[in-house]
């Protein structure tokens, strides 16, 4: 794992109450640009997404979640479907490429086996925001991954450049869970009663702060269209793990 | 013959098994998670089975949605016949771990005068509430210390704990969750 130093980014969808009311020095500090800044607390993150062979032990020690045994109630019926059996992720899936078709649950069930958690959504895109050093070429990385279809076999996670933290592939191998993947609420069922600002976000478009981000838009776009079950042929994961004092 | 019959016999077995695994229970009864009632009991979500549930997230501090969206369960209470209404039980579960203790909520379910032979109130730990917003696919963010954003779900469970229904947004027409429920209760 490599330690993410605590710091500030600007998240892409803000917080309907921030405007409204004062900014709470736990989730926000005043800037100058006025655009708010979230806070994230120091923490370790692992530098690679965790990889087929990596999930395999996981799944050997834990058969409550292969393939036959896991619940649909904590992941849909494509769950580990690469796989050429219940154990074993066989040569087609690429023991050091990254693990997909997972769901929510097993992932966050694979973090809590090793002592961690997903990442939460503020971890991961502060991770990932790296502090603007490579804003640009993230961006082209990404758009250039989105216009090309998932290849039939990934990459090893190996191949991915690490970035200004030390971490690799977050842009541009898998999309990735987070802890708090049902926060973001751009749902149908927020934008219905948008017109009272109490009691809901704002629609996600609306609420957006750079809308040119077509990135980041994707990618918050692409976790709001996820049910904790489903299970994706390009969406890994990696874990997270707090810093204790 | 015997060997027919053996052979018959682990048809049917593996039959069983694939039966079995084909159709894993959706029951949200499968979340571990332990929960405190507003009488300070410590429970599992499985202490509802054998009864229709009506289920939504919300917490105390909420003074906007989620009044309103009590009283569309109070509504749906009202609107089922008394058979039904004996039989079934209302939950609602707190988003927020942090200030909503049993106390608290215990003073909630006075205030809103929630019977409390039906109506249950539940607080859990950070993990156990995230567990279930994602099973019944509530979306809810803490935007600041003890202030939540979240969407407006009501979910009916049977009496196995399978999602049967669910109503979302304020205000909704109740309807379709009352005649679910008068099915899941009628006679057999």
């Amino acid at each position: 794992m490599v330690l993410i130093p605590a710091g500030e980014y600007v998240p892409f969808l803000k917080a309907a109450s921030l405007p409204q009311t004062a900014p709470s020095p736990a989730q926000s500090a005043p800037s100058s640009d006025q655009r708010p800044r979230v806070h994230v607390e120091g923490f370790w993150l692992d530098v690679r997404p965790v990889t087929n062979r990596e999930f395999a032990a996981f799944v050997a020690q834990n058969p409550r979640w292969s393939r036959s045994q896991v619940s649909r109630l904590f992941a849909d019926d494509g769950y580990l479907s690469g796989w050429r059996s219940d154990r074993d992720p066989g040569s087609d899936a690429g023991p050091e490429a990254p693990v997909t078709r997972v769901s929510w649950f097993a992932a966050g069930a694979y973090c809590e086996w090793k002592g961690k958690s997903l990442p939460t959504v503020d971890q991961w895109e502060y991770a990932a925001d790296d502090r603007g050093r490579s804003a640009a070429q993230a961006r082209k990385a990404v758009l250039d991954w989105y216009t090309h279809p998932t290849p039939e076999r990934l990459p090893s996670v190996r191949s991915a450049a690490r970035n200004g933290f030390g971490v690799a592939g977050l842009h541009g191998m898998v999309w990735e869970w987070v802890l708090d993947f049902n926060g973001a609420m751009t749902g149908s069922e927020s934008r219905d009663d948008s017109s009272n600002s109490g009691l809901f976000c704002g629609a996600g478009g609306a609420s957006a702060l750079d809308p040119s981000d077509y990135a980041a838009f994707m990618r918050y776009a692409f976790r709001n269209s996820l049910k904790a079950s489903y299970t994706v042929s390009n969406l890994g994961f990696r874990c997270a793990q707090g810093v204790r004092p | 013959m015997k060997s027919w019959i053996a052979g018959l016999a682990l048809v049917l077995a593996t039959a069983g098994a694939d039966l079995a695994s084909a159709t894993p229970g959706l029951s949200v009864y499968q979340l571990e998670s332990g929960w405190t009632t507003q009488e300070g009991a410590r429970i599992q979500l499985g202490h509802f089975k054998e009864h229709p549930v009506v289920l939504a997230m919300v917490y105390t501090g909420c003074r906007t949605a989620c009044p309103l969206l009590i009283s569309d369960l109070k509504e749906i209470e009202q609107r089922l016949s008394p058979r039904a209404r004996e039989l079934t039980r209302f939950v609602l579960v707190s988003f927020d771990s942090r200030n909503d203790t049993s106390s608290r909520l215990s003073g909630f379910a006075k205030e809103k005068a929630l019977d409390p032979k039906r109506w249950t109130l539940l607080a859990g730990d950070p993990k156990g509430v995230r567990e279930l917003a994602a099973v019944l696919g509530v979306q809810y963010r803490e935007d600041s210390p003890g202030v939540f954003a979240h969407s407006n779900v009501i979910t009916i469970l049977d009496p196995a704990g399978v999602v049967r229904r669910q109503q979302t947004g304020l205000r909704g027409d109740p309807s379709e969750s009352v005649r679910a429920i008068e099915e899941m209760t009628a006679p057999k």
